[in-house]
């Protein structure tokens, strides 16, 4: 097996046993980044000689004895993360030239925990998107299927994944955001509870709903990262000071009780939707049967507001994003233009420039929404929704373990398909989005692949701080699937 | 037709918390510029706020102070607008659910009758970074300090029951006050640590109808408060009586010229509830605590300062007019001086020669024991009060207590019979003609003899015992 091949698990134990080096395994992944990303271009910013520093360092630790669990794995990052001294564009020319003076909390977490940073990866603008395309520098192709998008908005980071051009990297989900491109790339993304994970250093989209999670190879990697990710933060207060369980610990728990007794509910609404594409219809019945056949309860149950789903995330989601990103003026950092007379001139002409389509058309739409004489009428009954779907969950979680549902209607489109139709790509959303608007964890893992060859991802959806839940329940199913061609021929 | 002014206030009060309402930079936002700044209140990507616990704290005890109900939620919203010293874009400010809703303040109208002024609500918000214009070279620049960038401030929104500059003023001086006694913050309209905004409409007299209003901003004292509003109602009234509309707007004072001048059209940004500043729930346990917080108010001290010492009315709002000097007052009386007469010293004396010295209550050597000491020597007629006046000024300069810089410098009163007799008949003998004038019923003549013996006794004269004793000899 090549390096870049290996699992976060499977290169820990050859790092401690000292069969491979950090240098090794982080000089392979800058090989395989030279040669893949220039087709697939998951990256926007490669840190080769900050990785390289790292990783010797990380090296000088083995040799001493020193072990901790993420010493000497590449990460790569969603570029809407901080990082100290490197870069940081939320795939915007806005933010063409900021470099942050401060790490990110997740990311000092990670270099705490002795991971190598490899670089940043793309998005859409500001994390607006479900498929990478609205990136302000270039799109990111799936490895799968390169006329195909990787989902979004962390495109780059389940692309990185899927491509092998990183071990493990992070994204962010404020409607989907992980858990669809790590569907569409056939890797493994988890949205934790929000609360869960810090979100300092994290440029906001919509901060009641935006969280931060791994993409990884398989679930084992998801658990050893949420070790490192989760916990009580006093630089954001959002963050939950509950106490962090051992997440590998949940695979234990199925290795000796496997699933037996818990309860899954598929909803109703979910299934029922228009346009759910057929393959993935028969990709999660399928799972289902593997479940039940673990002993799992597999009953129906309703989420009842469903359906206005995507309109209130469509108008909450803008209106946080019209005040956050009211920051990027032009006079600090980033983007300036320097053609207009005045200050307000400046100003205009800044953000019209600085800022792509989908970013202003979200910023307009949220202002809107919150314009007076409007905010009752759009934002104010959006929050109601907001709690009626929080409700369903509520009353939902009193009868199961896990809510299970596709991750998206349809495996990955065609590059260039939506982009005309911002209705139809915010619908792809829907199964995802109501977790953010309740503050649940969600996971995604692959559960096959279409008859076009592209993966289709299985949702399982817990109560709030359950994630141990999720983590048993797909190691589980991830375990009795045991996929085959699990990666694309790259 | 006859108009009448329709008047409410909006106050800014900076709090004195040790750091920033959303991070630990140090809120002394006078230091050199940019130098209390960090990535929250530079509004830098990524950077969240994080409600200090020091600012609610003092926020809630700001607004007990003005009798606000303290709501048991509150929340901060992001009022999105445009402007250099907000590069964030928003100001964390509580726009929906304030920390306080109602609350009064006490005031006397010109009448001298007592008026109660309603607050509509008092909430906290983050101040602006502070925009300093210079030239480079020939060319105007402007410049940015972020020190006061998310410096606490509390805002007080009044009800509008104002009618006149006067109530404007009396308020002003009254919230200074009662903000003040809490230890919370400075209340300086001149140092820039409270300011005002007023708004302003008028409408025919013994109407209840509320006309559009015009909001005046930039007054830099509470004189330029009742100023700009009795310039502001002149204006509106030759206004609507030459036919001119008010228009919603902002102007501004100018101390120089006295009069307010158009800024801007008013603007209402969109405003969204800010999701990363958690709603602050206050349950009993803790507002009780707070309530304990509270020190004594200066409308409880009158009362207390009347029926315990009784002071006059006058005498004990003025002891109570700052809480520092309430409390010196009280300590010298705890010594054992008699209140009316510490006050009376207080009031004409010791803050008279405090002014002087350039001194303040807290720093000087004058200690409420040493002070007391004095007031004793002069209530027990052992010294008189021109020498008392005197012995204050040593106790300015030098330590040792009143007795023994009494004793020192020989200001002890001669109230001796014998010696005083003497006195007398030296003085009544030098002064013939005056002693025949008072015989002939000018009685002013006395006072001139009075003075003679003070002279002659370089001031240590009993003047009550000489007077007694002049009178006497002349019957």
């Amino acid at each position: 097996m090549q390096f870049h091949e290996l699992t976060l698990f499977d290169a820990r134990k050859l790092l401690d046993a000292k069969d491979i080096s950090s240098v090794d395994l982080v000089t392979a992944l800058l090989e395989r980044i030279e040669s893949c990303d220039g087709e697939i271009q998951a990256y926007i910013t490669v840190d080769e000689k900050g990785a390289l520093a790292s990783a010797r360092k990380a090296d000088e630790r083995l040799a001493n004895g020193d072990s901790t669990p993420l010493l000497g794995i590449p990460v790569a990052l969603k570029d809407l993360l901080c990082t100290k001294g490197l870069a940081t564009t939320c795939a915007s020319r806005m933010l063409e030239g900021f470099v942050p003076q401060y790490d990110a909390t997740v990311v000092e977490k990670l270099k705490e925990s002795g991971a190598v940073i490899l670089g940043k990866t793309n998005l859409d603008e500001f994390a607006m998107g479900s498929s990478t395309e609205n990136s302000g520098f270039h799109i990111t192709r799936n490895p799968w299927s390169l006329d195909h998008v990787p989902g979004g908005s962390s495109g780059g980071s389940a692309a990185a994944v899927a491509a092998r051009l990183c071990t493990a990297s992070l994204g962010t989900d404020t409607g989907g955001s992980i858990r669809q491109p790590a569907s569409h790339c056939g890797v493994v993304g988890i949205k934790p509870t929000y609360g869960r994970v810090s979100r300092f250093g994290l440029v906001s989209y919509a901060s009641s709903l935006d969280q931060i999670g791994p993409i990884t190879r398989d679930v084992r990697d998801t658990a050893i990262m949420l070790n490192a990710l989760c916990g009580h933060d006093p630089r954001d207060t959002t963050s939950a000071n509950v106490a962090v369980p051992d997440f590998t610990a949940a695979l234990d728990e199925y290795e000796t009780q496997g699933l037996k007794g818990m309860v899954a509910g598929i909803p109703k609404e979910f299934l029922s939707v228009k346009g759910l594409d057929s393959d993935v219809e028969k990709a999660f019945y399928h799972s289902v049967k593997q479940l039940e056949s673990l002993g799992v309860e597999v009953k129906e149950i309703s989420l009842p507001h469903t359906d206005y789903a995507v309109a209130a995330y469509y108008v909450i989601a803008p209106s946080e994003a019209s005040s956050n990103l009211a920051r990027f003026d032009g006079v600090r950092y980033g983007y300036r233009d320097t053609e207009a007379a005045d200050l307000i001139g400046m100003y205009k002409k800044t953000k019209s420039k600085g800022f792509g389509d989908e970013v202003q058309r979200r910023i307009i739409t949220g202002t809107y929404a919150l314009s007076a004489g409007y905010y009752d009428a759009y934002y104010g009954q959006a929050t109601k929704v907001r709690s009626l779907i929080s409700q369903d969950f509520s009353r939902a979680f009193e009868g199961c373990d896990i809510i299970i549902s596709p991750v998206a209607p349809t495996p990955a489109f065609k590059i260039g398909e939506n982009v005309d139709d911002p209705l139809t790509m915010y619908l792809t959303d829907i199964f995802t989005l109501s977790t953010n608007m309740a503050g649940l964890p969600g996971i995604s893992i692959p559960c096959g692949h279409g008859k076009t060859g592209l993966p289709i991802g299985f949702q399982m959806m817990a109560n709030r701080f359950d994630e141990m839940a999720l983590v048993r329940a797909a190691y589980g199913l991830e375990q009795t699937l045991a996929l085959e061609n699990c990666f694309p021929e790259m | 037709m006859k108009y009448e002014a329709v008047i409410g206030l909006e106050i800014h009060i900076q709090l004195n918390s040790a750091t920033k309402i959303f991070c630990d930079c140090a809120n002394t936002p006078g230091d050199d510029p940019n130098t209390n700044v960090c990535p929250v209140c530079l509004w830098l990507p990524g950077a969240l706020p994080v409600l200090s616990r020091e600012v609610l704290e003092k926020a809630t005890i700001a607004c007990l102070s003005l009798n606000c109900e303290i709501q048991s939620e509150s929340a901060f919203d992001q009022k999105v607008y445009y402007y250099p010293d907000l590069p964030k874009g928003f100001q964390l400010s509580q726009a929906h659910k304030p920390l306080a809703k109602k609350g009064w303040v006490e005031i006397q109208d010109e009448q001298g009758r007592p008026k109660r002024l309603r607050l509509h609500h008092v909430h906290m918000e983050e101040d602006v970074a502070k925009l300093v214009h210079e030239t480079e070279g020939r060319v105007p620049i402007s410049l940015v300090d972020f020190n006061r960038a998310g410096t606490p401030l509390i805002e007080v929104v009044t009800e509008p029951d104002f009618r006149s500059p006067h109530d404007a003023m009396e308020f002003l001086k009254a919230i200074r006050n009662q903000v003040r006694y809490t230890g919370c913050a400075e209340c300086s309209m001149e140092s820039g640590t409270m300011r005002c905004d007023a708004n302003i409409s008028i409408r025919p007299e013994g109407s209840d109808q509320l006309n559009t209003k015009v909001e005046v901003k930039n007054m830099n004292s509470i004189h330029h408060v009742g100023d700009a509003i009795a310039y502001e109602i002149k204006r509106q009234i030759d206004a609507v009586n030459n036919n001119e509309p008010i228009i919603l707007h902002t102007r501004l004072w100018d101390p120089e010229k006295r009069v307010t001048t158009a800024m801007r059209a008013k603007f209402e940004g969109p405003c969204i509830p800010d999701p990363s500043v958690p709603t602050i729930v206050l349950d009993d346990a803790w507002l009780e605590t707070m309530k304990s917080r509270l020190p004594e108010m200066p409308a409880q001290k009158v009362k207390r300062f009347v029926q315990d010492y009784s002071l006059t009315h006058d005498e004990a709002v003025l002891m109570s007019s700052e809480r520092g000097l309430s409390e010196f007052f009280e300590s010298v009386v705890t010594h054992g001086a008699p209140p009316r007469m510490t006050a009376g010293w207080i009031a004409t004396q010791l803050l008279p020669a405090l002014k002087a010295h350039q001194q303040t209550l807290a720093e000087t050597r004058v200690t409420p024991q040493r002070f007391a000491s004095l007031i004793q020597l002069l209530e027990k007629d052992e010294i008189n009060s021109n020498s008392a006046k005197s012995v204050l000024e040593k106790l300015f300069e030098m330590d040792g207590t009143p007795e023994e810089i009494v004793e020192k410098f020989g200001f002890r009163q001669v109230s001796d019979a014998a010696d005083l007799a003497k006195l007398v008949d030296q003085v009544l003998s030098d002064n013939a003609s005056a002693v025949e004038n008072y015989k002939n019923g000018n009685k002013k003549s006395m006072g001139f003899l009075v003075g003679q013996a003070m002279k002659a006794s370089r001031g240590k004269a009993n003047p009550k015992l000489v007077q007694k004793m002049i009178k006497d000899l002349l019957a």
